[in-house]
């Protein structure tokens, strides 16, 4: 067989410039025998390390590269030779992209000049300046060109021929074979590879009308006239090239000069002191000092605890990781921002002595090894929470402490999912807005590569007119070959890497959206890199707690915020009826329905609500288990006598992921590592085969240490139960701290909770108006907007809360401040006085009229609408005050503008004014069926919130949604039987008040419906 | 227009056109056109070919099997 290696491939890493994913790319490669294969994407080094990752599985040589855009718009085609041209490549990308606008990055002459060690260039496609001048046919020209790379780049020059089968290819080869013979510049076959096999070309073709906002009925000079650019075998590109052979050698010598590997060298930034012994001494010094703090004496027990995590960082050199996150810590600290440690990190009690975590992880018992350990393989990451306004304070900080070049945002790659892949190829596809709006709205919130199934399953999809299904097939044909796709790279919530060299050596820096610096590599990729990386994550609940206790000290300066924290008979009173709206992580409908069936009463039943609402305890049924042993209506058995020191807490249940480590390691002997290795391939839902593998590992070793071979069996089958749910007891204790704050803020000071709650939305489960409703069922009264008492931010008024100027529609922050400023020299006396001093839009002073901001001047809404149509209260008509009796707005139209032009409804509720308007009889409520038994059948009007389909075991459908009426909310559930005949009125576009039918249930203090009908309310 | 054409080595070598057969001089250029594909058609492999003293544009539409004139040059 020919020797051949593709030196020109592009991946979707080159953002909708490629029709079949990289693993799709390199297994194509392998079939076809090749040994190695490059990866040249457009202006980025994104799929680097997840190609290294693949091509290493493959068992293929990687050769990265990319294909840059000069200043002049020309392209031309760079490799790395070695990692110092890997290094130069990066740093090369990095100017291109920052010294230009963000989306628009050329690489200058200077910079190639300046980066050219290490690296190959090749001349390119038709884009690149040798090619489209031969292509011109201006010989000379290219020449002089030709000249000019030789200059810069010498030996490591290539002309490159492509075999793409386009028109005008004997002329460029022909002048491509001159130039060869004119300078002795060697030809190096390629084949621009956009896709891995031909039939992928229409989705390449699709993806590049869509990055020019075309239809395929556009005709565009970017569009490939073939579809040639697919990774051809060796044999093709034989044929193809069968009167140049030697093109076909080069690129083999040239994969043999490309020696790259990624991530050889950590890059783990240093905490300013001198040498790693004085850095780990430091660390020392501040664990026992906090661990004073945190425990008073230090038990024997403690001491050697510590000293096991602290040898084990020595080991490790990660006194750096460490003192690094805490060094910024003292930062927030010093500046008063809020922040709480989650994630792994809460397993280490050298993390809590150090106060990056508030989880005693000596108290609990908790598992070092799951967060450090020797025989792991990966670096650990400190997850921490902040205040969502200022976590872009401690992110500065980062760059004051180690340079700006040192520290960059992590990227994400943002993939196509059911509804954006719809509207985008629906719109490549010729389908009309209105088409696309109705088919994205119906499509229930899928992964694209789901979508083609849904066609035939969804009630809300089956209504689609039959005339239209083959295209609509062909449709989400396409939208499921791009699924996982990635469209862009965007900047990832909160990771931030921090490096001891200047990033751009590492890995390319680009623009982000916040015109800061983010990474070609997302969190995945930062691993492979050899990049350490911590999560800065902005949480709004943080905001909320931090305002609500300073509201409180305002009144109380008493108040100490230790009291959040202990353990209140009234929050757990409050907990067991599932009145958990605003509650952080436990407001969901099923973490209500939990609440009122665990009845907890303790800190750890918190602890297990975070980790028990999740897709795999629901799915391997440990919900029900849990519940029953909890509340001790069944025994707590134990497989296996050494279950039970493990499984103890959790009444038998394994539920955190440090159990599963413990239970592999007592009764099989795994390693640390092998553990390790089990948790990966259950948090992250590996395939059954590789769970199957180390099943057998698990039983064989279970039975040499004499665990009986069906024992075995059954203890690993409840770790394969567990897995893809993959919770650390750690990160739920670290949550649970914050969700037990919340309760208690929302318990003894609902007044100043809610208006905290108002001011940080959009955040949590729930809408404003849902938020209002369980304010008012609190006794905290929502207070119409008033242009004469309202503030910009949502305010508490006695006991009550008053809606801020900011919930209002179309109002901007300037507009807020001129009113404020303005009305603190006198309020307004009238809406002419207000126009006249504030000088709103006329749409502002609309939607203030609409949602009832003048109504303590003048009650009569309709009248002031017409005044301002009529221009009176400006100009001639200024000192005019001729309202005219002119009938108002009913109280239904009042209150149905409230919510148009404030998304909330204060004072009245729709559901009371439709119920009376509609004269519904014989329906009960939310506040009626709670004197009902268990087993009533009733009908019940409302309104549906967040209805969705989780995953379940047996893969049938069951739906979830709350029903809201004018006294509050209640949990209906729906199964496929009638979700097949009534999913159109729960998921479909059209809007209003349902009038649902089912069985009552109570479970614990809870109540719910089980619904067997959904349809419209018959209205008057 | 449809037209008959006789391939040497898997390569147009002569094309009837207008009551006679022409014979290729040399091909000058060659290309594929994937043409609409969204509308169902197939692949079309374009000659540019030199025969006598005129230069011709012929196809092979690869889905109709069929070859095709496609541009005489003046």
């Amino acid at each position: 067989m020919i020797d051949f290696v593709h030196l020109h491939v592009h991946s979707p890493y080159s953002f909708l410039g490629a029709g079949s994913s990289l693993w799709r790319l390199v297994q194509r490669a392998k079939e076809l025998g090749f040994k190695a294969l490059a990866l040249t994407d457009m202006q980025s080094l994104a799929g680097a390390a997840r190609f290294q990752e693949i091509m290493k599985e493959a068992g293929l040589k990687a050769v990265f590269g990319s294909e840059v855009v000069l200043f002049n718009g020309q392209h031309l085609l760079l490799l790395a030779k070695d990692n110092e041209g890997y290094q130069n490549l990066s740093q090369l990308l990095t100017e291109g992209h920052l010294t230009n606008q963000r989306g628009n990055p050329k690489v200058a002459w200077e910079t190639l000049q300046r980066y050219q060690r290490g690296i190959i260039a090749l001349s390119g496609c038709r884009q690149g300046e040798i090619p489209s001048l031969l292509l011109r046919g201006e010989y000379l020209k290219a020449k002089e060109a030709l000249v000019r790379y030789l200059d810069v780049f010498g030996r490591d020059f290539y002309l490159e021929a492509q075999g793409d089968l386009l028109p005008g290819q004997t002329r460029l080869w022909d002048g491509l074979k001159q130039l060869q013979k004119d300078f002795g510049v060697p030809l190096v076959a390629t084949n621009n590879v956009h896709y891995a096999v031909k039939e992928d070309f229409p989705v390449f073709d699709i993806l590049t009308c869509m990055s020019e906002r075309a239809t395929l009925n556009d005709v565009l000079a970017v569009r490939r006239l073939n579809a040639e650019n697919y990774l051809k075998a060796a044999s093709a590109m034989q044929e193809i090239f069968r009167n140049m052979p030697d093109a076909l050698v080069m690129s083999v010598q040239i994969t043999e000069q490309c020696n790259v590997t990624l991530g050889q060298t950590s890059f783990f930034p240093q905490y300013p002191l001198p040498t790693q012994a004085a850095r780990m001494e430091f660390l020392r010094e501040l664990t026992w000092q906090g661990a004073k703090e945190r425990y008073g004496s230090i038990t024997e027990n403690s001491r050697e605890r510590l000293e096991h995590e602290l040898e084990i960082i020595t080991k490790l050199e990660f006194a750096d990781y460490f003192l690094v996150v805490w060094d910024a810590l003292q930062f927030a600290k010093r500046k008063g921002i809020r922040f709480a440690g989650r994630g792994s990190a809460a397993d280490s009690a050298v993390a809590y002595c150090l106060k990056i975590t508030e989880v005693d992880s000596i108290g609990r018992g908790l598992l070092f090894e799951r967060f450090l350990s020797m025989e792991r393989a990966e670096k650990p990451d400190i997850d921490v929470d902040f205040d969502a306004r200022y976590r872009d304070q401690v992110a500065h900080y980062f760059k004051e402490r180690y340079g700006q070049d040192k520290v960059a945002s992590v990227g994400t790659y943002q993939t196509f999912r059911a509804r954006s892949a719809i509207r985008e190829v629906g719109k490549v596809l010729g389908f009309s807005e209105e088409e696309i709006n109705d088919l994205a709205k119906r499509m229930p919130w899928l992964g694209a590569d789901d979508i083609g199934s849904a066609l035939e399953f969804y009630p809300e999809l089956r209504t689609l007119p039959k005339a239209k299904r083959e295209r609509y097939r062909e449709l989400f044909g396409f939208c499921a070959r791009i699924a996982e796709f990635p469209k862009f790279l965007g900047t990832h919530l909160g990771g931030i890497v921090v490096s001891n060299e200047p990033i751009a050596k590492v890995v390319p820096l680009q623009w982000s959206g916040k015109g800061e610096y983010v990474i070609q590599a997302n969190k995945r990729d930062i691993e492979e890199l050899g990049l350490f990386k911590i999560d800065l994550l902005s949480l709004r609940t943080l905001s909320v707690v931090e305002d609500s206790i300073q509201e409180i000290r305002l009144k109380d300066q008493g108040f100490q915020e230790e009291e959040v924290t202990r353990d209140d008979p009234a929050v757990y009173a409050r907990l067991k009826t599932g009145e958990t709206i605003g509650v952080f992580q436990l407001e969901s409908p099923a973490q209500r329905a939990l609440q009122a069936r665990l009845q907890a009463d303790r800190f750890e039943d918190i602890v297990a609500s975070v980790a028990l609402i999740r897709p795999g305890p629901i799915k391997g049924d440990m919900v029900e288990p849990y519940i029953a042993r909890r509340q001790g209506l069944k025994p707590i058995e134990y497989l296996h006598p050494d279950l039970e020191p493990i499984l103890r807490k959790t009444y038998g249940v394994v539920l955190f992921q440090e159990q599963a480590i413990e239970i592999v390691q007592k009764i099989a002997g795994f390693t640390l590592g092998e553990a390790d290795h089990l948790r990966k391939v259950m948090s992250h839902a590996r395939s059954k085969e590789e769970m199957q593998k180390l099943g057998d590992l698990f039983e064989k070793q279970a039975a040499v240490r004499g665990v009986k071979w069906e024992v075995a069996q059954e203890i690993f089958s409840y770790l394969v139960g567990y897995a893809s749910y993959g919770f650390c007891e750690a990160h739920a204790a670290a949550f649970a701290t914050t969700s037990l704050k919340t309760a208690y803020l929302i318990e003894h000071y609902p007044a100043e909770f809610f208006t905290a709650l108002f001011n940080h939305q959009p955040m949590g489960y729930y809408s404003p108006n849902t938020l209002a409703l369980e304010a008012k069922r609190r006794g905290v009264p929502v207070l119409p907007l008033d242009v004469n008492k309202s503030p910009w931010d949502f305010q508490t008024e006695e006991n009550s809360i008053r809606v801020g100027l900011k919930q209002l529609k179309n109002i901007n922050e300037a507009d807020g401040k001129r009113i404020l400023q303005v009305r603190q020299e006198r309020t307004f006396s009238s809406w002419q006085d207000f126009s006249e001093r504030c000088l709103p839009s006329k749409l502002l002073l609309e939607n203030l009229v609409l949602a009832g901001g003048f109504t303590s001047l003048h009650p009569n809404r309709k009248a002031l609408l017409w005044e301002i149509h009529q221009g009176r209260g400006q100009g001639l008509f200024l000192q005019e005050n001729s309202l005219i009796n002119y009938p108002d707005f009913t109280l239904m139209e009042k209150t149905k503008w409230e919510y148009e032009s404030l998304h909330l409804n204060t004072t009245y509720r729709l559901m009371e004014l439709w119920r009376k308007e509609n004269d519904w009889q014989g329906y009960e409520t939310t506040e009626s069926i709670l004197k009902l038994p268990a087993g009533s059948h009733i009908s019940i009007a409302g309104l549906i919130l967040r209805p969705h389909r989780p995953p379940t075991r047996s893969g049938q459908v069951v739906v979830f949604f709350t029903l809201e009426d004018e006294f509050g909310l209640l949990d209906v559930t729906m199964f496929e039987r009638d979700y097949q005949k009534y999913g159109e009125w729960i998921f479909g576009q059209r809007k209003g008040p349902r009038l649902i039918s089912g069985v009552i249930q109570r479970r614990g203090e809870g109540i719910s419906l089980v619904a067997d009908s959904v349809l419209p309310v018959p209205v008057r | 227009m449809p037209i008959k054409v006789r391939l040497s080595s898997n390569k147009p070598h002569e094309f009837h056109w207008q009551a006679r057969w022409n014979f290729i001089n040399s091909i000058q250029d060659y290309w594929v056109d994937t043409g609409e594909w969204w509308q169902g058609e197939g692949e079309k492999m374009f000659y540019r070919v030199l025969s006598g003293q005129r230069l011709y544009e012929i196809y092979y539409d690869c889905k109709e099997d069929s070859w095709e004139m496609y541009h005489i040059y003046d």
